[in-house]
């Protein structure tokens, strides 16, 4: 659909990722929620893709939160693999789905990072290291 | 005899116009089940909350004394009480306060902590309960202890019930941080069972599994009804209850099976053995039947079932094979005997073996046994949750295709850590939030909860269910 000039874009609508239902993504207590979040929820485009600044606190959450599962290279162990380009879960693809995951959890061990404390602006961070990543 | 056999003879006979039950261990690595079986008969399932706000549910009994009691298991040391889906605030134990110095439990990595509870078949009479957890005091030993109820406070001991009634009744030094099991259960033949680990690390570097002279890696078998000042016993029909006892040297007119027997140093608490790290495992109200869910190491997992009449000694291969595979596997082509009895059911990690393509589905990483179901459609099938991938999978003998059937019966948001078989027959799962790579600590991870396992057409009106895949 073409917006008409001056329109305002409809935001993003999230859904969980197991069954589709509607995912509420709102802030934790005291968190503020960065240019970056409000950016990304009504356009699904992640600010931080490419920032190199971004990407090295990214990398640096991805070690402490995901490799153990994930493994440093993302080819996965317990938790899937990120870099084959196939994905589990096939809106993994695109970063409000990886957005999706990570903040309202999968399955099993992989929980929600907003109840473990993980803020989004965080979230978006660890989604643009994850897209950097090398592919498979 | 062993009385377990005696309670599943009793349990055929009253059967008896029935055909006679069929199944069987699998003999080759194609019989044992895999993931894409169907169980005849199985109805879908659903879970629905019985209550929540618990600090690391992992484990959960009944002291079947017809209370209608739930006690879920908090790895801190705490066991909480549940009735008509309310949480008693004041614990039914508490092992974090018995001790001037701090608490006597060890929970600094998150395989440590309280595992389990289990009721004396009479409880009802005599109040025994018993636990198994990780000691801080003893570093990290496990340590099995019964405790007996204050009958003027039968839903909570006071710190001082709890210290005056402990009998310890093991303490299992630990070489390592994991691999501990935990469950511990009394049998249809009226024994205490206990879940041990093979000691932790990888791979078990001890070879704990087959060596019959340590406790690690196996399933123990233990008499309890002894008086106050001996541990516990060992049960005169445990397969190596005689293989280290002393005697005189015989050497010509014995047979070489004679000779075979002769295992010293062996342990004779142990019941079964081959095994790398058995949480949870559920013996069947209606046979006496067994099922021990075997957590895996890197690429499989396996589910091991015992008929009611077995006389123990059951080799589960660890670390030879890990399920119906090698270890170390190498996939496809590999060649290694196997040792001992084959699981009847296995379900692959993601990675089936080192570099494999990388599975969609049908995967796990940690079988935890819930516990066995005859309802739901269900014939005594071994339900089971995982802990990485939160499926729920049913094993079950298949009577028409005369096999045993591994069934994905659903996949839910949660974090299986244990279960059990409420009184009323259904069973009773938790869930926590205490994975290895974000453990915060006991009392600070985000709450688990307390779930049971219902058909999906019966969910109460209003109740909460679990959040479950769809696709």
């Amino acid at each position: 659909m073409v917006l008409g000039a001056g329109a305002a874009a409809e935001p993003i609508v999230f859904r969980h990722v197991l069954d589709n239902s509607p995912l509420e993504v709102k802030p934790r207590p005291n968190e503020v929620e960065s240019e970056a979040v409000k950016s990304f929820k009504e356009t699904g485009k992640n600010p931080y893709a490419g920032e190199e600044q971004a990407l090295a606190e990214g990398k640096r959450l991805y070690q402490v939160n995901c490799q153990a599962c994930h493994l440093p290279d993302g080819s996965g162990r317990i938790g899937s693999t990120l870099i084959a380009g196939t994905w589990k879960y096939e809106r993994a693809a695109t970063d409000v789905g990886m957005f999706e995951i990570l903040y309202g959890g999968a399955s099993g061990a992989m929980q929600s990072f907003a109840r473990r404390g993980m803020t989004q602006d965080q979230m978006l961070k660890v989604i643009a290291y994850v897209r950097s990543l090398k592919k498979t | 005899m062993n009385a377990r056999w005696l309670a599943a003879l009793s349990a055929a006979t009253m059967l008896s116009s029935a055909p006679a039950l069929a199944q069987k261990l699998p003999e080759t690595a194609a019989e044992v089940a895999r993931p894409g079986g169907t169980i005849p008969g199985a109805q879908k399932l659903a879970l629905v909350k019985v209550a929540d706000g618990f600090n690391d549910p992992v484990g959960v009994s009944v002291a079947n004394d017809g209370s209608g009691r739930i006690f879920v298991v908090e790895r801190v040391g705490r066991v909480k009480v549940v009735k008509d889906g309310k949480v008693n605030q004041a614990p039914f134990l508490d092992l974090t306060n018995i001790n001037p110095l701090g608490s006597d439990v060890q929970t600094g990595f998150v395989e440590q902590g309280l595992w389990s509870i289990a009721f004396h078949p009479k409880f009802k009479e005599n109040g025994h309960f018993f636990v198994h957890y990780s000691s801080l005091p003893f570093n990290g030993a496990s340590m099995v202890v019964r405790f007996t109820v204050d009958r003027q406070s039968p839903d909570a001991l006071s710190p001082e019930q709890t210290t005056k009634s402990a009998k310890v009744l093991m303490n299992i030094p630990q070489p390592y941080y994991n691999h501990y099991g935990g469950m511990i259960a009394f049998g249809p033949d009226g024994k205490l069972y206990v879940g041990k680990g093979d000691g932790g690390w990888e791979g078990d570097p001890l070879d704990a599994g087959q060596r019959l002279d340590t406790h690690l890696g196996k399933m123990l078998r233990l008499d309890v009804d002894t008086p106050d000042d001996v541990p516990y016993s060992v049960p005169k029909d445990n397969p190596f209850a005689q293989a280290d006892r002393p005697q005189l040297m015989s050497l010509f007119g014995i047979t070489e099976q004679g000779f075979a027997k002769i295992k010293i140093g062996a342990k004779p608490e142990i019941w079964a053995y081959g095994l790398r790290n058995p949480y949870m495992f559920h013996f069947d109200k209606t046979s006496g039947d067994l099922f021990i869910a075997d957590v895996g190491q890197n690429h499989w997992e396996e589910i091991n079932w015992q008929p009611a009449a077995s006389k123990g000694g059951e080799n589960y291969g660890w670390k030879h094979n890990q399920a119906s595979k090698c270890h170390p596997t190498t996939g496809p082509g590999e060649k290694c005997p196997i040792v001992g009895v084959l699981p009847v059911a296995e379900y692959p990690h993601e990675e089936p073996w080192p570099g494999a393509p990388k599975l969609k589905d049908g995967f796990g990483c940690s079988a935890q046994g819930l516990g066995v179901a005859n309802y739901a459609g269900f014939d005594k099938a071994y339900l089971v949750g995982d802990w990485c991938s939160g499926r729920l999978w049913g094993v079950a003998w298949d009577k028409g295709a005369s096999k045993w059937q591994l069934q994905e019966l659903l996949q839910a948001q949660l974090q299986f850590t244990a279960g059990q078989v409420d009184e009323d027959g259904t069973i009773l799962a938790t869930n926590c939030y205490c994975f290895y790579t974000d453990d915060k600590g006991p009392t600070q991870n985000p709450a688990g909860a307390l779930w049971r396992v219902v058909p999906a057409d019966k969910v109460p009106s209003g109740a909460e269910v679990a959040k479950v895949s769809t696709r």
